[in-house]
């Protein structure tokens, strides 16, 4: 594997693992204006969110465009390469990237887990709010509507 | 690691759904009276330290708050209080107006009625309709004032009655807030806040400040301390009951459990029920009652003087008791002016005219004293009075009877023959003396012959008040008590100021002649001493008519200016002089006059002289009471005699049942005279009659004063509420903006939340995609 291909690897790790991070914080703040029911504060959380999203989908174009070119250099399919087997095959070379990876692991676990509980609150509030809304003014007429209706087959 | 996400995120679930609990509270109280907003206090939890890493642990409910400004609940605490009285005021004065209302319950139309009555009788005063129909009037008068007294009174009851509710209300209330200190304390001791039951607390306060003027204090301990008017009712212990006392006056005081002497009551409606209670409606009650008092007094003083369709009366029995002040079984000592009559007896003179079955008329004046004249001086006064006798009955009322033949009346009517004792051209020999009084002195004589036989007078000083100064009667009743002076035929009298000698007899044999004595002098007789004088075969008859309309009790002097005969001799005039000595009048009876001929002295008087001689030189004279007021003590109305309206207050005025029996009793005559209706002219001028006792209004017009006064005031407290109603609405509305709940805002808010929820699940899921992607490649 090219030592050029290592360093650009590095570099990415870097790049990810602060943007991992800058995620997380984003999300800790999303998460509390979702507890507060605070809209203002959702209104701004969700603007970050989604340029942070924006932001992602540059890196991810990138790594895509590096996972590629190391792909071609080592004859593979990209979908089998792994940073971890990339550092293993690099050696002490790549102990740096090693390093780098295990941490981007963590932080990346971390956002995950920070998205899967807030999906879980925001879902959970959705459905409470729903209730409330229902029990005031009735069911959504609408979404009844798209559910379909018993036909009668013999008509 | 997955600890702390498991935490926070259960944490995170915990407070919002405290929070969206919350909110359901709040949109389940909205509608809850004194329910204040409530809120969630959050805050982040401690951060901790993870890889070298401050990791965040979440959120946190750390309280829930009412939303509540103290300073504001304070002021909706004494406005509550000041419209709370002031409904109750004004609800009271409406009451108070409905029963004035005119015309449907037209005490003034009534009034008016009775007037209009009396009018119609006084252009027939003899119509037995028309006395019928004042009669029946004066009834629904009488029966109107009584029945509005009695529901002034039911009302003021009512209002007690009330007061009594709204007590056993704040008592309740009072325990309630005492509960709520006890269920406060124990819930708060955690260090929680016990906010739906601080708002229960807060609405009990409000409702209690709709009842009384209250003052709150909360301590440290969050116990709340109520206290009305300067006195705890509820402490951190317990609520202090109130009770309504009631005092032997009627008044009403409150007390408090544990205090001493009476709480006054201010604001709130216990406020404005005792206001009404203690003040509104006694006052209309006293003012009713003035106004009634007022008109009894002045018909009754119009209508006693006054002489019934069948003439003077031959017994009359007063409608009013006389009382033992003191209680010691004796009426007759008690001060007629203090016997517990029902209207005042002030010094003056009452006068009481008999009348014979000839027609002949004498009256006498009664001197009463507002100081001195007893119960039974009264009776002996009465008793004085010839064919006249006076005692109190059984029930304290006074009967006057007459003798068989005799009636009598209290009129100002003319002696028709004021000339009874004929010395004025009388048969008898008649010789007067000089106007008195007369500056005697111990010892002094008179020698008079009476035809052939001598009397000899000696006035010793302990015959007068003051003998320098004596007086005609005092003089006249030791003359006619000397020994020997009835049996010679020697009679003396007293017209005006002057003394009359006079013989018993008349005719041209009788004669008298003054000899001397050390007393001629100062009685003006020394020119007349050894002149005797003689009767005449033809005395002179002289005859009064009319009706006096004068406005001062007075007695007319009519003296002749020389000696001659009537209708013969050129220039004889009779001159007469009021009380006062000045001349009023000059009537011609010289050649002119035909005898028998109608002249007019003046003031509705008219006299006529028949034939006859007068001499002016015998000091010849008679006397005429001209009466305006025939009592000017009240003595007539104080006793109820001769009255058209019973009773002294709204409570009990009526019309005299003699009268309801018999209109002919309506003493609608001032002389006794057919067609005379002087004493109806007399109740006409009553409804113009300024009453010092009213400051100077008349009954009717005082009564306009109080119909007006109940609507001045209902309509002020109409207004003063309406004001102070909305004062307590604009401080409603700012408690609502801070304390109550906005179900639209809480909906609209929660519509807002649920699309934040959807969109934020939306990028959870992208993120999680885009996570899934990073973990697979590292």
């Amino acid at each position: 594997m090219k030592t050029a291909h290592l360093h650009q690897l590095g570099a990415w790790a870097q790049e990810e693992l602060h943007a991992q991070r800058e995620l997380a914080r984003a999300l800790e703040t999303y998460e509390q204006s979702i507890v507060r029911g605070d809209l203002a504060a959702l209104a701004v959380g969700a603007a970050e969110l989604e340029a942070q999203l924006a932001r992602n989908a540059a890196r991810e174009q990138r790594r895509s465009a590096l996972i590629e070119a190391i792909a071609q250099d080592l004859r593979v399919s990209p979908r089998v390469l792994t940073l971890r087997s990339l550092c293993a095959r690099a050696g002490d070379a790549a102990s740096a990237l090693a390093e780098a990876r295990a941490e981007l692991e963590v932080a990346a676990r971390r956002t995950r887990g920070l998205a899967r509980r807030i999906a879980i609150l925001a879902r959970s509030q959705q459905i409470v709010l729903g209730e409330a809304l229902d029990a005031a003014f009735g069911p959504d007429q609408a979404a009844t509507e798209t559910q379909g209706r018993l036909v009668d087959a013999m008509g | 690691m997955a600890g702390i996400g498991m935490t926070t995120g259960l944490r995170a679930l915990l407070t919002a759904r405290f929070g969206l609990d919350t909110v359901g509270h709040n949109i389940s109280n909205a509608t809850t009276p004194g329910y204040s907003r409530q809120r969630v206090a959050l805050a982040a939890t401690h951060p901790l330290m993870s890889q070298g890493m401050f990791v965040g642990t979440g959120v946190e409910a750390l309280a829930v708050h009412r939303n509540v400004d103290a300073l504001l609940h304070r002021r909706i605490l004494g406005q509550t209080a000041s419209v709370g009285s002031l409904a109750a005021r004004w609800t009271g004065m409406s009451e108070m107006e409905g029963l004035f209302s005119e015309p449907e319950n037209g005490l003034g139309g009534l009034m008016d009625d009775w007037y209009a009555k009396v009018s119609d009788l006084s252009a027939g005063p003899e119509d037995d309709i028309l006395r019928t129909g004042l009669v029946a009037s004066g009834e629904d008068l009488g029966s109107r004032f009584r029945q509005l007294h009695g529901q002034i009174g039911e009302l003021r009851d009512s209002f007690a009655s009330q007061l009594e509710i709204r007590i056993g209300e704040v008592n309740e209330l009072a325990r309630a807030i005492s509960n709520f200190n006890r269920e406060i304390g124990k819930t708060e001791v955690g260090g929680a806040t016990a906010n739906d039951l601080r708002d229960g607390r807060d609405e009990a306060l409000r409702r209690l400040s709709e009842l009384v003027d209250v003052k709150a204090i909360e301590d440290a301990q969050g116990v709340m301390r109520v206290i009305v008017s300067g006195s705890l009712i509820v402490d951190s212990g317990k609520a202090h009951e109130m009770s309504l006392f009631k005092g032997q006056d009627g008044s009403l005081a409150l007390e408090v459990d544990g205090v001493t002497g009476a709480v006054p009551i201010k604001g709130g409606q216990l406020g404005g029920l005792y206001e009404l209670y203690q003040e509104q409606a006694p006052t209309h009650l006293k003012s009713l009652d003035a106004i009634a008092h007022e008109l009894i007094r002045g018909v009754n003083r119009a209508h006693a003087i006054g002489v019934p369709k069948s003439g003077p009366f031959e017994s009359l029995t007063g409608s009013n008791r006389l009382k033992d002040m003191d209680g010691d079984g004796q009426l007759t000592d008690e001060l007629l002016s203090k016997a517990g009559l029902p209207f005042e007896i002030s010094s003056g003179t009452l006068y009481v005219s008999v009348t014979a079955d000839d027609g002949n008329v004498t009256r006498h004046a009664l001197p009463i004293s507002a100081t001195h004249t007893t119960v039974g001086g009264f009776l002996q006064q009465l008793d004085a009075v010839p064919h006249l006798s006076a005692e109190v009955d059984a029930l304290g009322r006074l009967r006057i009877e007459a003798e068989a033949g005799y009636g009598f009346d209290f009129s100002r009517r003319l002696d028709p023959h004021p000339d009874d004792d004929g010395t004025f051209g009388g048969g008898a020999a008649s010789l007067g003396s000089a106007t008195g009084p007369f500056a005697l002195s111990d010892g002094d004589t008179l020698s008079i012959d009476v035809g052939a036989t001598n009397i000899a007078v000696t006035f010793a000083q302990s015959d007068f008040a003051a003998i320098s100064a004596a007086t005609a009667s005092e003089l006249a009743d030791v003359i006619n008590n000397t020994p020997g002076a009835t049996s010679a035929g020697l009679v003396a009298v007293v017209v005006g100021d002057a003394l009359y000698l006079q013989t018993a007899g008349t005719g041209a044999s009788e004669s008298l002649t003054v000899q001397g004595g050390s007393a001629a002098a100062a009685l003006g007789l020394a020119g007349q001493i050894g002149t005797p004088v003689s009767g005449s075969n033809a005395s002179v008859a002289v005859t009064v008519s009319g009706g006096y309309t004068g406005d001062v009790n007075d007695e007319w002097i009519f003296r002749p200016n020389g000696d001659g005969v009537i209708g013969t001799t050129p220039g004889l005039k009779v001159d007469v002089f009021d009380g006062s000595g000045a001349k009023i009048a000059t009537l011609d009876v010289g050649d002119d006059y035909q005898p028998g001929q109608l002249l007019t002295v003046g003031a509705g008087v008219s006299v006529s002289f028949g034939t006859g001689t007068l001499s002016a030189s015998h000091n010849d004279a008679f006397g005429l009471d001209v009466i305006a007021h025939p009592d000017t003590t009240d003595t007539l109305v104080a006793l109820g005699l001769n009255s058209f309206f019973v009773g002294s207050d709204a409570s009990d005025i009526g019309v005299r049942e003699e009268l309801r029996d018999d209109p002919d009793l309506i003493a609608a005559s001032s002389t006794g005279a057919i067609g005379d209706a002087g004493i109806l002219l007399d109740l006409l001028d009553v409804q113009d009659t300024a009453v010092a006792a009213l400051d100077g209004d008349t009954v009717q017009g005082r009564y306009s004063d109080l119909v007006g006064s109940v609507g001045f005031e209902a309509g002020v407290a109409i207004t003063a509420l309406e004001a102070n109603q909305a004062l307590l609405d604009g401080l409603e509305l700012r408690r609502e903006e801070i304390s109550g709940v906005n179900v639209d805002e809480e909906m609209v808010r929660m519509m807002q939340l649920e699309q934040s929820y959807t969109a934020a699940v939306q990028y959870i899921q992208t993120l999680n995609q885009l996570q899934d992607d990073l973990l697979n490649l590292l």
